[in-house]
């Protein structure tokens, strides 16, 4: 028996498999036919890949025109994640100049929420908006606030998210003492307003609106916009099928 | 290629998205929040005065600990009871026959305690609280950041024989008689004036002023008679309670206080401090507590028609 070369191409040999007679199961004895023929559509796929690879632009113009992938592990989904977030605007940008108004405008908002979520968190990053080290009892955590420049020196700071009794309680410190869980709030009568009745000078407890607006921070507000957004656009895609306002590359012609 | 990338992002012509998107921002702003808007407008035009931002400056601590150590004031927890006794925290008021349960808008208020004032002034060094009568607190959970959302009544007459029963009150927390535990209470930064967003302190030095006194920590369920306030929001509570008295607004976290107001304000004593109270049903906002104040002028002659009641929450 001649030599089998990985990946070469047995040009005398049958086009063609027997695979589909042995119902997808495995060969029982070597067939180094069939062998060579799966070589050779592996070979092609690999020239295939290699010629969208080139196809692609180079340099800034790579990164607007990125190439469609799919994410096969936590790095890939994340750049992913990361490209698709970036990428929104410019997509809900030409959804509205295809004519396409209100898709473009769900999507624009829902880019514009991603955008504000990630740069929330960015935001936090780099300001170092969580507590590591020390107490975190609220009297403490108080203090730090003051000091990171959360909050200023009079300001009421309200939890937002996880109270601090209630079922909050069961939630340890660290966690709920932190910014991602705080509003600075701009009064102390807005502090009352969130929680109770109260009518001085004439107004009112906030209404359920009202206690959202002034009684979660921005980025909670973004995410929800974020996921109010995502799902409008996966119903949409479900009922109408998924629209692309940049179509996939067209696959390389073989010659 | 550099244009190129930029007339596909930021593009040279109309941008139809961004300009949908500004006009629904702004009809949102401006039709449902249009005080939200206003004061946007102001804050990204820079419109608005903004506090120069101020160095951090090391501070004397040993000043800072003697200062505390002179400004402590004796304090009277109220703990459970192990003795019968009048003092006691929920439950219904054994009030006078001739005094009458205090209403709000036709709905009688929540009782919310008791003090004997001579009970009190037999363990503690709160001279400026009569020595005789009885105190009893109501609360109105519909007045919340006004004046009278805890009101009191002062009485030197006897208790009545019978305990008088709620009618139609808001709530009725279950009882606790209550004994005093004389303690020393520590002014906060607050009370000191100290900001820690401008003066360099650790955590260790924040301990070793806490450690001057002995009440319980901050956190820790606390009612009390007398001492300093256990703060759980920074505030300049002496001149909340003389803006309340003057049916002024709130004064804002960042208001410059007049020195006439300042001095007037600094008259203020803590006469009660009330905590939500899981084991008494009590919660205010969320676990919040309610502070009562009044001049030590008008304790001395048993005026308590003229407190102002804080309240703040997390």
């Amino acid at each position: 028996m001649r030599p089998r070369v990985p990946g070469a191409v047995n040009r005398r040999c049958r086009l063609g498999s027997d695979t589909f007679e042995r119902g997808g199961q495995p060969r029982s004895v070597l067939d180094s036919d069939a062998e060579a023929y799966e070589a050779m559509v592996r070979l092609h796929r690999e020239t295939l890949a290699r010629r969208a690879v080139e196809a692609q632009p180079k340099g800034l113009g790579a990164i607007a025109e990125p190439i469609p992938h799919v994410p096969d592990g936590p790095v890939d989904a994340i750049a992913a994640g990361l490209a698709h977030i970036f990428n929104g605007p410019r997509e809900a940008r030409k959804e509205v100049e295809q004519g396409y108004v209100i898709r473009g405008l769900v999507d624009g908002a829902t880019a514009a929420a991603d955008l504000e979520v990630g740069g929330s968190a960015a935001n936090g990053v780099r300001k170092g908006y969580f507590k590591l080290g020390g107490s975190h009892a609220w009297r403490d955590a108080r203090k730090w606030l003051g000091k990171i420049g959360f909050a200023e020196k009079f300001q009421h700071v309200h939890h937002a998210l996880v109270p601090n009794r209630g079922w909050g309680k069961a939630v340890p410190d660290f966690i709920k003492n932190q910014p991602w869980n705080l509003k600075a709030m701009e009064s102390s009568l807005d502090h009352v307003r969130i929680h109770s009745n109260s009518r001085q000078f004439g107004l009112p407890q906030f209404n359920s609106l009202g206690q959202y607006w002034h009684g979660t921070p921005t980025w909670w507000k973004a995410a929800n916009a974020s996921a109010a957004g995502h799902s409008v656009q996966a119903v949409v895609d479900g009922l109408f099928g998924r629209y692309e306002a940049t179509p996939p590359d067209p696959q390389p012609q073989t010659k | 290629m550099i244009d190129d990338a930029l007339s596909k992002w930021a593009g040279v012509r109309f941008d139809d998205l961004l300009a949908y998107g500004f006009v629904g921002l702004a009809l949102l702003l401006g039709l449902g929040f249009p005080r939200q808007l206003r004061r946007s407008l102001r804050r990204w035009f820079r419109d608005e005065p903004q506090p120069e931002p101020m160095a951090k400056s090391a501070v004397d601590m040993r000043a800072v600990l003697m200062r505390a150590k002179r400004l402590a004031r004796p304090t009277l927890l109220l703990i459970p009871a192990t003795e019968p006794g009048f003092s006691k925290l929920g439950g219904d008021p054994d009030l006078p026959p001739d005094v009458t349960w205090p209403q709000n808008v036709g709905r009688a208020r929540t009782f919310l305690c008791q003090i004997d004032l001579a009970a009190v002034a037999a363990q503690s060094c709160i001279v400026w609280l009569p020595s005789e009568g009885r105190l009893y607190a109501f609360y109105d959970s519909d007045r919340h950041g006004m004046a009278d959302v805890v009101s009191l009544i002062y009485s030197v007459a006897a208790p009545g024989d019978q305990v008088r029963k709620t009618n139609g009150a808001q709530q009725r927390f279950p009882e606790r008689r209550v004994a005093f535990a004389p303690l020393t209470s520590v002014p906060s930064l607050d009370w000191l004036g100290l900001d820690v967003s401008t003066v360099d302190l650790d955590e260790e030095a924040f301990l070793s002023l806490e450690a001057i006194g002995n009440a319980p920590s901050p956190d820790d369920v606390q009612h009390r008679i007398g001492g300093y306030p256990n703060e759980i929001q920074p505030e300049r509570m002496w001149l909340s309670c003389e803006h309340l008295a003057r049916g002024l607004p709130n004064p804002s976290w960042s208001e410059e206080v007049s020195p006439e107001l300042e001095r007037a304000a600094k008259t203020w004593r803590l006469l009660l401090q009330i905590d939500s109270d899981p084991g008494l049903k009590m919660n205010f906002g969320d676990g919040g507590r309610l502070y009562v104040f009044i001049r030590e002028r008008h304790a001395r002659r048993g005026d308590f028609n003229k407190t102002v009641a804080l309240w703040q929450t997390y």
